[in-house]
């Protein structure tokens, strides 16, 4: 099975998809470039590619020109990976590259660096008001604030037998 | 033979590779619920190992992984034989209440807590994702101890038949002889990770302790 292959059709595709214009060249850069992204956070891509999603969600976006589409996409994706290892699993990877476009056509302009770093932002600040949280079957909604939490509250004592106390 | 097994083997082995891709990708969807398009490498390691065990690959061969890896559809036959796994729990639990039933009972904190883990495999074990560890805290040391190459199910069915042959032996004696002569033998008896039967057994061709009579 010829991965890279597979890696580039389905980008060629992505791209053709989103109306955005890639050259062969391009298209093997992003493929490479997402390689390393994966060997470099040690994770294992198993459904549709980060770089493949990238192009989807951000080929219509004013600040993703023809010309440096490849080192654009590629900094894309590996931005998307440095935010999946940041995240936690309660984040899906839709929330993170919605939040890394809202970003990129918003705030940062196209700016790759400063559009991961809000879009980081706002997902840890999402994650706060969710983390400790809870709902009941009737749904009811519990939430408590980790600022309350204190650690110093100690446990009730253990009453269980204790072997000396066991009569036989 | 051999020019037709060079012509072949890739073949296969492309076949089985994307057959195991297919199951991977089918694995790593459900564990994520499919909010995600990776995982780590350690997560994808034990997801393929989970997945190995469930098809009875473990440590299968080069041809059999082949062979089995090649099927039309691998997704619907690790769920077969998930569903297979699944099966043999009760079974498992009949073995761990004999035990219970059978074990003299001598106070010790490990054999305790460990069978008492054990008693909720049902509930622990994770088919799914984790099918090839073991859903069991065991801390009992047995007398003669369980290869470790063994694995999920196998492990505990493999420790359980130890332990129960340990236990019909230590069910021929009087409790409170034994606990006489385990007080004598080691006073913490009943705290520390030690094995019953091997102390008994060597009272017992010592002759320090005898038969129960029937």
């Amino acid at each position: 099975m010829d991965l890279a292959k597979v890696s580039r059709v389905a980008i060629e595709r992505a791209a053709r998809d989103a109306g955005l214009s890639l050259t062969a060249g391009q298209v093997r850069d992003i493929a490479e470039a997402e390689r390393a992204c994966l060997a470099e956070s040690r994770r294992v891509s198993f459904g549709e590619s980060a770089a493949v999603r990238v192009v989807r969600e951000f080929g219509a976006s004013p600040f993703l020109a023809a010309g440096d589409a490849a080192q654009v996409v590629a900094a894309l994706a590996e931005a998307f990976y440095d935010l999946r290892e940041d995240c936690p699993a309660a984040i899906t990877d839709a929330e993170i590259l919605e939040q890394l476009r809202e970003s990129f056509d918003g705030e940062a302009a196209g700016d790759v660096g400063l559009a991961a770093t809000l879009a980081g932002e706002s997902l840890r600040g999402r994650l706060s008001c969710r983390a400790y949280e809870i709902a009941d079957d009737d749904g009811n909604v519990y939430r408590w604030d980790p600022d309350e939490w204190h650690d110093d509250v100690t446990a009730d004592g253990w009453d269980g037998e204790r072997w000396e106390d066991a009569d036989e | 033979m051999s020019d037709l097994l060079s012509i072949v083997e890739p073949v296969a082995t492309e076949r089985a590779t994307q057959g195991f891709a297919a199951l991977m990708a089918h694995v790593c969807g459900l564990y994520t619920c499919g909010e995600s398009s990776s995982v780590s490498e350690f997560e994808a390691h034990e997801l393929a190992e989970s997945a190995l065990y469930v098809l009875g690959l473990t440590d299968g061969t080069a041809e059999q992984m082949i062979a089995l890896l090649s099927a039309d559809d691998v997704v619907a036959v690790w769920t077969r034989k998930r569903t297979e796994l699944e099966a043999r729990i009760p079974q498992v639990m009949e073995l761990w209440q004999h035990v219970v039933a059978t074990m003299p009972p001598i106070r010790n904190i490990a054999l305790r807590d460990t069978l008492a883990s054990i008693g909720k495999l049902p509930q622990a074990y994770d088919t799914f994702f984790a099918a090839h560890e073991v859903p069991a805290s065991i801390d009992y040391p047995l007398s003669r101890s369980v290869p470790e190459q063994l694995k999920g199910l196998d492990y505990v069915e493999a420790w359980l038949a130890q332990l129960l042959a340990e236990a019909q032996f230590l069910a021929r004696f009087d409790v409170r002889e034994m606990t006489a002569y385990l007080d004598s033998w080691c006073p913490d008896y009943r705290g520390l990770l030690i094995n019953l039967h091997d102390p008994i057994k060597a009272a017992w061709r010592a002759g320090h302790i005898l038969l129960r009579t029937p």
